[in-house]
């Protein structure tokens, strides 16, 4: 450290000694910026992670529309007037959820009177659900607005139990909602 | 530091003009960015904890309809749906709903309405099983937010052809304009109601 680059120093006149040189100083404002930076970069994180918090709350009530959609049909096939029609009626045919077409998808609107449609469209744009007529549902044509929510339901059927998982995905997330429906009416 | 000071003042020496501007600026920069910083955390903070009344009143509400709904009964001479044996007035959407609520302390069923006014959900319960004897409206939100769209769609509501559900859906943002964006929840979910929709 004897060689210094004398740019600038604080020249005190006596003794010879030395203040900051150029090179310290730069290199001291450079520490403390990084270090504002970082704090600045982790405040400006929470903003988004509220962000997220509320699209996992949005995704945790549309899992739970997932559950109560399945339940319905469950319901619908006891109250319905044909006294054939089995408990897990029209649910039959969402098992296999590990593929990137597996399950079904239901909204709102979808007719508890026929199989939940399968297939869910996991990975690509048809499977998002949109906001019309102030819901949410799979109807994309004029005035929907889609949202970034994909929402795909999985039944597992063992005996009289039908263990249901609904994943809800959006971004690089995902909520999963599981309940399990009982046969508790004898038929 | 102090031997600093102390040789200034022994030498009679002061500072050079360009080692106070420099100085300056660097306190200057510094502090700017300090300022910066801070009022950027103050705005966080207004925005975290906007999103937070917004998620906890949303949700309160959310729930308390949603337990309310599938809770519900048939009205069978329909004095308080308008629409007789029906769970929730008939299929269709709507803004408004009346139903026949089970009301726990009176251990029977009452009279409840969800309504949206000014920006807040509004509950009220009457006292028996029709809608002539509903008391005051009671807040389920505040005016900390404001919700925009409360909708209901009704699906099912048919004795011994359909099992009803409910599907609510609530639009809210932050009453606040203080932060940017304003937090806004656009919320959905469906009640399947408990009771079988089966005529006695």
């Amino acid at each position: 450290m004897k060689k210094q680059i004398k740019i600038f120093r604080f020249n005190m006149g006596v003794n010879g000694e030395r203040g900051f040189t150029l090179i310290e100083m730069l290199v001291s404002c450079l520490m403390i910026s990084i270090a504002l930076l970082g704090v600045y970069s982790s405040v400006t994180r929470y903003t988004q992670q509220a962000k997220q918090v509320r699209e996992n709350f949005t995704a945790t009530l549309l899992g739970q529309e997932g559950v109560e959609l399945v339940r319905n049909v469950r319901d619908y096939n006891w109250v319905d007037i044909d006294e054939d029609t089995v408990w897990d009626h029209n649910l039959t045919n969402c098992e296999d959820c590990s593929g990137a077409n597996g399950g079904c998808y239901a909204d709102y609107l979808t007719d508890v009177n026929s199989p939940l449609p399968v297939n869910f469209p996991n990975y690509t744009d048809s499977g998002y659900l949109y906001v019309k007529n102030g819901f949410y549902g799979y109807d994309s044509t004029g005035g929907a607005t889609r949202t970034p929510f994909r929402r795909q339901i999985c039944i597992e059927e063992d005996a009289d139990i039908l263990h249901i998982t609904v994943y809800v995905r959006w971004a690089s997330h995902t909520t999963t909602v599981k309940e399990d429906i009982y046969k508790w009416l004898p038929e | 530091m102090i031997n600093f000071f102390k040789n200034i003042k022994k030498s009679k020496k002061g500072m050079t003009l360009i080692e106070v501007l420099v100085s300056m600026s660097i306190f200057a920069v510094l502090s700017v960015s300090l300022v910066n910083l801070f009022t950027s955390a103050m705005n966080t903070q207004a925005a975290i904890l906007q999103n937070q009344e917004l998620i906890n009143q949303t949700g309160y509400a959310m729930e308390y309809m949603h337990k309310a709904l599938r809770m519900a009964d048939r009205d069978v001479p329909g004095t308080c749906t308008g629409v007789a044996n029906s769970n929730y007035g008939a299929d269709g959407t709507k803004t408004l709903i009346k139903f026949l609520a089970f009301d726990y302390s009176a251990g029977g069923y009452r009279c409840m309405e969800f309504s949206l006014s000014a920006g807040i959900i509004k509950v009220r319960k009457s006292t028996d099983a029709t809608d002539d004897a509903f008391g005051s409206y009671i807040d389920l939100t505040s005016s900390k937010i404001t919700v925009s769209t409360l909708n209901f769609a009704v699906d099912g509501d048919t004795v011994n052809i359909g099992q009803p559900k409910v599907t609510i859906m609530v639009d809210a943002v932050s009453t606040s304009k203080r932060v940017n964006p304003i937090p806004r929840l656009t919320l959905q979910t469906t009640a399947s109601q408990r009771n079988l929709n089966i005529a006695q």
